[in-house]
C-alpha cells in the first residue's frame, strides 16, 4: 500500500515538472504558476486551520502584504545597478515581504488568544477588509485602486526568467513548501498544534505556552501566505486591491476543506481544482458560476473531509494489545523517571469563591517530599478546585503556597508543569484520535534540547532524539499498564484506559509532584489493583502524589496521609487508619460499611 | 416475551471487531448487570442498543420491536433511556432546566403535577441536587453532575434505563444511596440493564449478571451463580471483598 502511494506521488512530481513542455502557449503555463502559489498558500492555511483547528479567513490580507512590500521594494531597488545586474533586489523583496507578512500573522494572532471558533474567523474578516480598505485608500504608497504596476519580473544574474522558467522556480517554491509542511506536522511543534486543537487545557498541562504556540502557528502560516504574495507579484507585474478582496480568502479556506483540512496533499488538490474548474467551464457561459458552485457544494456534501479524506492516513493495521491492562507483568521503571526528586507542598489558608459560592475557606494542607497523600471528601466539596488552584488552573483569594519550603508563583497550569508540578484531570482532556504514543510524547516534548530548525532539516541529532523519546514514551506507557495499546487512536480506548493514558502523559513531565484527579474512576477491581502498584511503584521513584479518589480501597491501601474535605473546610487530616475511624468521616463521608472496624 | 432481546450483536470499528456476536435478554422489571474489565466492550453495547452506534450485524428486540436500525430518538421516544458514560449535562443550562429536559414528554403532554412528584422523589435522593437546582450545570462538581444526569434520565420514565457507570465519581456515601434507588425503580416497573465497576455493589441488587471479555460474553447466570464463579472473584470483585 505504501509502495503505491509513494508511486503516485513520484508521477505527480513527474507530471507537474513535465507540464509546462507538454502545453503548448503561455496561457496554461501561467495557469500551472498560479495554481503553485495559491498551493504554497493553502498549505499554510493548512497548517493553521487544518491541523491546529484555528479558523482564518484573512489570507487575502497576508498575502497582499507579501506582494506590496516586494512590489515597492524592488520597484525602488531596480534602477540601481548593483541590483539590475544581479536581480539580488528580486530574493530580497521575496524574504522582506515574506517577513512582513509573518509580522502581520503575529498581530492576527492577538485575536486568537481570546476568541476562537466562528469568531476568531470573524476577526481575520474584519482583518482582511481593514487591509483591503488600506490598500485602496492609501494612494500615495499603494497607488489607492489604480495599483502597482510594473513590478519587476524574476531574474537570476542578469538572466530574465520568462513564463516557462519562472513555472520550475515556483514548483521548486512548492515542493520545499510541501516538505516543510510534513515535517512540520511531525515535529514536536506540530504535534503540539493538533493537540492544542483537541484541548487547550490538556497541552498546557505538559508544559505548553498555549499563548506563544498559537501565535507561532499565526506567523508560520502567514508567511507561507507572504511568500506566495511575493511570488504572485512578480508573476503577475501588477497588483492591486482586486487580486486581494474578501474572496480569495473565502478561496483558501474552500480550497483546504475541498481538498481535506489537515491532509498531505489537501490544499494543492484543492487550490488546483478550484482554480482550473472555473477556466474549464467558459461553454457554461452565464451559469458558469452556478455550475461551480454546485459542484462544490455536492462534493463537500458527498465528501465532508475532502478529496484527500477519501484515502484515510495508512496507520499500522489495528491489531488486539499483547498485554491486557490488568496483566500481572511489571514493567520496569522508566527511564524518564530516573532522576526525579519528589518535592514538598505546603498550602495554608487557601480560600476561594465563584460567584456566591464559597468553595474553599481556610484550608492548609501539606504534603511531604515523596510521600502520597490522598484527598476525599463528599462530591462538591472542593477536592478538585484546591488542586486546580495548586496547579495554576485557578487563582486563590487568599493563603499561600510553598513548593520545598518556598513561596511558588504558578501562575498557570503550563507554569505549573515547568515547575515539576504535573496532573491528569477528572473529566478527562485527551487529544481526539492521536495515539496514545502521540499523548505521551507530547508530554515529553518540553525535555528536547533541540530547536525547531532540527526537526525541519530533518537532522542526525532530531531523528535520535526522537527515537530516544519514543524509546521512554513507550516504557511509560507499559509502566501504566498500556503496552499494546502504543498506535491506538485514543478515542478507540475505554474510559477507564483513556484515564491510564493522561496518567502516562503527566508522567512524562517528569514530575515532581503528580495531582491524581479519581484515577481509579471507571476501572474494574484487578485494574485498581494494578494502579495501585503503579502509584506505590511512583512512590518509589520519589514522586510526590496527591490523590483525588473516592475508592476507599485505594487510598488506604496507598495513602501516607489524607485529608478530608467537605463544604469547603477541613473536617480530619491524619493517617488511613485514623481516618477511618473518625465520626465526622463517616458521618460525612464514608458512611458506615467503608468504616475501619 | 423479553423486554430487551439481543441476538447476535456484532460491532467493528474499521478492522477491529469489538462486539463478537453478543446474545443477553433482559426481562420486564428485572435488573440485569454486564460485568468486564475496560475495553471489553460494556459501553458499545450500551450504546449501541441506544442507537448510538450502529452495529455491523445482529438483531436488538425491544419490546417486540427491532430497534438495530431505528434512530436513537425514536429509540429514546419507544421508552429506553441511557446514561451515557461522562454526564454529557448542557452546561449553560441550569439543573433545573437540565432535568425539564429529561422530562421533556412528560412537559409536553401538560403533566406537569407527575413532573413535579418525580422532580420531588430526584431530589429526595439527591439532597445535593435540590439545593442546586438554579445553578449553572457547568458549575457543579463532578460528582454533581453525574447525579444529575442520574436524575435527567429517571425523570424521562422510560421503560428500560440503561446505566453506564452510573456511581463513577460519587463519594461512597452517595454510591450506596444510588443503588438502593436503582433497586427501588423496580417497584415503579422500571427495568434496568446495569454497566458497573463495582461489580460487587451491582451484583448485590441485580437479578442476573453477564459478564463481558473481549466482546464475547463469557459467563451469564443469577447473581449468585456468577458472584460465586472463581474468575469473577477473582478480576471483578478483589480478593478482599469475595462475597457480596
Amino acid at each position: 500500500m505504501r509502495r503505491v502511494t509513494t508511486g503516485i506521488a513520484w508521477l505527480a512530481v513527474a507530471l507537474l515538472a513535465a507540464f509546462p513542455l507538454l502545453v503548448e502557449g503561455t496561457y496554461y503555463k501561467f495557469l500551472g504558476i498560479i495554481v503553485l502559489i495559491y498551493g504554497i498558500v493553502a498549505i499554510g492555511l493548512n497548517i493553521l486551520s487544518g491541523y491546529a483547528g484555528l479558523l482564518s479567513l484573512g489570507r487575502a490580507a497576508l498575502m497582499a502584504a507579501g506582494a506590496y512590500t516586494t512590489a515597492l521594494m524592488t520597484k525602488a531597488l531596480a534602477p540601481l545597478p548593483l541590483f539590475a545586474a544581479t536581480g539580488l533586489h528580486i530574493w530580497l523583496g521575496m524574504v522582506a515581504g515574506t517577513v512582513v507578512a509573518a509580522l502581520f500573522g503575529a498581530a492576527l494572532a492577538f485575536p486568537s488568544l481570546r476568541v476562537r471558533g466562528p469568531y476568531l474567523a470573524m476577526v481575520t474578516v474584519a482583518f482582511g477588509w481593514v487591509v483591503w480598505k488600506i490598500l485602496q485608500e492609501w494612494v500615495s504608497v499603494t497607488g489607492g485602486d489604480l495599483g502597482i504596476s510594473s513590478i519587476p519580473k524574476p531574474q537570476v544574474g542578469p538572466l530574465l526568467l520568462e513564463t516557462q522558467s519562472f513555472y520550475f522556480v515556483v514548483l521548486g517554491c512548492f515542493m520545499v513548501a510541501l516538505g516543510l509542511q510534513d515535517r512540520i506536522v511531525r515535529s514536536r511543534f506540530g504535534m503540539r498544534l493538533r493537540a492544542m486543537r483537541h484541548s487547550e487545557l490538556g497541552i498546557a498541562s505538559v508544559g505548553v505556552d498555549v499563548h506563544r504556540l498559537k501565535v507561532a502557528a499565526f506567523v508560520i502560516s502567514a508567511a507561507f501566505a507572504g511568500f506566495g504574495g511575493t511570488l504572485f507579484a512578480h508573476q503577475q507585474n501588477y497588483i492591486s486591491p482586486d487580486n486581494f478582496q474578501f474572496f480569495s480568502s473565502v478561496f483558501f479556506l474552500l480550497a483546504i476543506l475541498f481538498g481535506g483540512a489537515g491532509t498531505r496533499f489537501g490544499p494543492i488538490v484543492g487550490a488546483a481544482v478550484l482554480t482550473v474548474l472555473p477556466e474549464l467551464l467558459h461553454d457554461f457561459d452565464k451559469y458558469r458560476l452556478i455550475v461551480y458552485g454546485c459542484f462544490i457544494l455536492l462534493t463537500l456534501y458527498f465528501l465532508p473531509n475532502g478529496v484527500m479524506g477519501l484515502f484515510p492516513a495508512a496507520r499500522p493495521a489495528a491489531r488486539a494489545p499483547t498485554g491486557a491492562p490488568h496483566s500481572k507483568v511489571v514493567a520496569a521503571m522508566p527511564a524518564a523517571l530516573a532522576q526525579v526528586r519528589g518535592a514538598a507542598l505546603e498550602a495554608a489558608g487557601i480560600s476561594r469563591s465563584f460567584g456566591g459560592l464559597r468553595a474553599l475557606s481556610d484550608v492548609a494542607l501539606s504534603v511531604g517530599a515523596g510521600t502520597i497523600h490522598a484527598l476525599i471528601g463528599p462530591n462538591g466539596a472542593g477536592k478538585t478546585t484546591l488542586i486546580n488552584i495548586v496547579s495554576g488552573i485557578y487563582r486563590a483569594d487568599a493563603g499561600r503556597i510553598l513548593i520545598d519550603g518556598q513561596p511558588a508563583r504558578i501562575g498557570s497550569l503550563h507554569g505549573a508543569a515547568a515547575q515539576g508540578i504535573a496532573r491528569t484531570f477528572q473529566t478527562i482532556k485527551l487529544f481526539g484520535d492521536m495515539t496514545v504514543l502521540e499523548h505521551v510524547l507530547t508530554g515529553l516534548s518540553r525535555h528536547s534540547r533541540l530547536a525547531l530548525w532540527h526537526a525541519l532539516l530533518d537532522t542526525r541529532a532530531a531523528r535520535e532524539e526522537a527515537a530516544s523519546q519514543i524509546e521512554q514514551a513507550r516504557q511509560l506507557i507499559a509502566f501504566v499498564g498500556l503496552a499494546g495499546y502504543e498506535d491506538r487512536p485514543a478515542t478507540e480506548l475505554a474510559y477507564g484506559h483513556r484515564r491510564l493514558v493522561e496518567i502516562a502523559r503527566a508522567l512524562a513531565v517528569r514530575p515532581r509532584l503528580l495531582l491524581l484527579d479519581e484515577p481509579a474512576a471507571g476501572l474494574v477491581a484487578d485494574e485498581i489493583m494494578a494502579l495501585a502498584q503503579v502509584i506505590r511503584r511512583l512512590k518509589q521513584a520519589s514522586v510526590t502524589i496527591l490523590l483525588i479518589e473516592h475508592h476507599m480501597d485505594l487510598v488506604v491501601s496507598v495513602s501516607d496521609r489524607i485529608t478530608v474535605l467537605d463544604q469547603g473546610v477541613v473536617i480530619a487530616d491524619g493517617s488511613p487508619s485514623a481516618i477511618q475511624r473518625d465520626e465526622r468521616v463517616i458521618a460525612a463521608y464514608l458512611g458506615p460499611s467503608h468504616a475501619a472496624a | 416475551m423479553p423486554l430487551l432481546e439481543v441476538e447476535n450483536l456484532r460491532v467493528a470499528y474499521g478492522s477491529l471487531g469489538v462486539l463478537k456476536g453478543i446474545g443477553l435478554t433482559v426481562e420486564e422489571r428485572e435488573i440485569v448487570t454486564i460485568l468486564g474489565s475496560n475495553g471489553a466492550g460494556k459501553t458499545t453495547t450500551l450504546r449501541t442498543i441506544a442507537g448510538l452506534i450502529a452495529p455491523s450485524g445482529g438483531r436488538i428486540m425491544f419490546d417486540g420491536r427491532d430497534i438495530a436500525a431505528m434512530p436513537a430518538y425514536r429509540i429514546c421516544a419507544a421508552g429506553l433511556a441511557l446514561v451515557p458514560e461522562g454526564r454529557q449535562l448542557f452546561p449553560e443550562h441550569t439543573v433545573l432546566e437540565n432535568l425539564e429536559l429529561g422530562a421533556f414528554r412528560q412537559l409536553q403532554r401538560g403533566r406537569r403535577a407527575d413532573f413535579k412528584r418525580d422532580l420531588d422523589a430526584v431530589c429526595e435522593l439527591f439532597p445535593r441536587v435540590g439545593e442546586r437546582l438554579d445553578q449553572r450545570a457547568g458549575l457543579l462538581s463532578g460528582g454533581e453532575q453525574q447525579m444529575v444526569a442520574i436524575g435527567r434520565a429517571l425523570l424521562s420514565r422510560p421503560r428500560l434505563l440503561l446505566l453506564d457507570e452510573p456511581s463513577l465519581g460519587l463519594a461512597p456515601l452517595l454510591v450506596q444511596s444510588i443503588f438502593e434507588a436503582f433497586a427501588k425503580l423496580r417497584e415503579r416497573g422500571i427495568t434496568i440493564l446495569l454497566v458497573e465497576q463495582m461489580a460487587m455493589l451491582a451484583l448485590k441488587i441485580c437479578d442476573r449478571a453477564y459478564v463481558l471479555e473481549s466482546g464475547t460474553i463469557t459467563l451469564s447466570g443469577t447473581r449468585e451463580e456468577v458472584a460465586d464463579d472463581p474468575r469473577v472473584v477473582e478480576a471483578y470483585l478483589g480478593r478482599s471483598s469475595a462475597k457480596p
